[in-house]
């Protein structure tokens, strides 16, 4: 499993390898507040809660804050785990309706997205996961919150346009929009390699 | 096929408007497509890989989160430990104090005094020393309520040793005891222990069938009824007619005053046959 860290001085994401395998035996220690067990179920999936904040929100401290709510929830809601889905997605969708929480009140998500400017200039040129995470961070909000739930969390158009407010007409044409400005990234940036 | 109109048109007319046409906007294409494409159609390769790319993403976070992280944390185990912890130093200092506690009452009460059958005022016999009964039910009745435990008087124990006779209990005891129903059945009734008796039997263990005392005789309705039963029934067993049954045909009423714990031990016996 892929992991970055942006905060080594070289601005160069480092990327590590990282396994939530066998962190479920951590679930009944955490819950009887056991603080070894918390922060071994944390060190496991705050990297990986972090990465999916960071594609909501670009701003650092604000994916740090989301991802901190995110964990918090985790740990007073461990009681209720079922054991139905791996622990790893049934915090992933947690960290989702954190970050959806904060994108419903934005206004830039109900804004008129067909008109935003989108900048290529500003992308790294390196073709790794930073890379893609700086395109995706580089999508207006709406595009990006569009395209992160329905490409990377699997929602449907409906429950997209039921999360955020917005029509499935809108949410539609903007996931178009940015995959239009994807490709194009992507290719800008597979030509300027070759 | 063309729809002939029914009324006359001015071809003129017609002909202008029919065939007018004007160019849509650029966008207005693309607004239409965007719409009508299937929004999950293919992804590119470039894009599915992109997205495993993110949704794989991993960053680590700062090392100070884990302490917000627990800040906010109700930590049940440490309060757990926290309250075991206060208990045991708790115990730990009242332990002394209730160990001091105790020796303390224990100097400040007196002695409790150990009354035995043995250390019981025995009074005087008539050859003793004049000394009225009732003094000498006084000092019974006084080390009664001393040692308030009644004594263990049963049926079986009921003849009594020449010293819980002198000791005169202020009972009246009167039990009952049939020996057996044969040809030369002895009926018994262990004598009462009168207070103020004077007189000392020997004491005679229950087995040896010993004669009815003089005071035992068939004036009382219960001793009438009772010899005329023995005198029934040793006639039956002469005529080879057996026991009647039941026993219970023949009853005996009496009073006794006993205490709570023994008078229930007699009732219990006497219902029993």
């Amino acid at each position: 499993m892929l992991a970055c860290n942006p905060r080594k001085g070289s601005g160069i994401l480092e990327l590590k390898l990282f396994s939530l395998d066998r962190i479920e035996r951590h679930i009944p220690g955490a819950i009887q507040g056991d603080a070894k067990a918390q922060k071994a179920l944390y060190d496991a999936l705050s990297p990986y809660i972090l990465g999916l904040c960071h594609r909501y929100f670009p701003q650092e401290d604000e994916a740090e804050d989301h991802m901190i709510q995110t964990m918090i929830t985790f740990f007073q809601k461990l009681h209720t785990y079922r054991g139905d889905a791996p622990v790893k997605y049934w915090v992933r969708r947690m960290a989702v309706n954190q970050c959806l929480m904060t994108l419903r009140k934005h206004s830039a998500i109900h804004q008129p997205f067909m008109n935003e400017e989108l900048g290529l200039d500003s992308l790294n040129q390196e073709h790794d996961t930073a890379h893609l995470l700086k395109l995706v961070q580089s999508l207006p909000a709406g595009f990006r919150t569009v395209f992160n739930l329905y490409a990377i969390e699997g929602f449907s158009h409906a429950e997209i346009a039921e999360s955020l407010g917005i029509s499935e007409g809108t949410s539609k044409s903007q996931l178009s929009r940015a995959r239009q400005w994807l490709q194009k990234a992507l290719v800008k940036t597979e030509s300027d390699q070759g | 096929m063309k729809k002939v109109p029914k009324h006359p048109v001015d071809p003129a007319f017609q002909g202008r408007l029919s065939e007018y046409e004007k160019s849509p906007r650029e966008t207005s294409w693309e607004r239409i497509q965007e719409i009508q494409l299937p929004a999950d159609n293919r992804w590119t390769v470039p894009e599915l890989n992109a997205i495993r790319a993110l949704d794989e993403l991993q960053i680590q976070p700062k090392s100070d989160s884990w302490q917000r992280v627990q800040a906010a944390l109700p930590n049940t185990k440490r309060l757990v430990g926290a309250w075991f912890k206060w208990s045991a130093a708790a115990a730990i200092l009242l332990i002394p104090f209730a160990g001091w506690w105790v020796l303390t009452l224990e100097k400040e009460a007196p002695a409790p005094e150990v009354h035995t059958a043995a250390s019981l005022p025995v009074p005087e016999t008539s050859t003793a020393p004049s000394k009225s009964n009732s003094e000498a039910n006084r000092t019974s009745t006084n080390a009664l309520r001393i040692e308030p435990q009644a004594p263990e008087i049963s049926i079986a124990t009921a003849v009594r040793t020449r010293e819980q006779k002198a000791a005169k209990w202020p009972l009246e005891f009167l039990p009952i005891r049939l020996e057996r129903l044969e040809d030369d059945l002895v009926f018994e009734a262990i004598p009462k222990a009168f207070a103020g008796i004077n007189e000392i039997e020997p004491a005679l263990p229950l087995e040896q069938p010993r004669p009815s005392p003089p005071w035992l005789q068939a004036t009382s309705p219960w001793s009438r009824s009772l010899t005329a039963y023995v005198a029934t029934q040793r006639q039956r067993i002469k005529n080879g007619s057996g026991l009647q049954a039941p026993w219970n045909a023949y009853s005996v009423s009496m009073e006794v005053k006993v205490p709570q714990a023994l008078h229930s031990f007699l009732s219990n016996t006497l219902a029993a046959h």
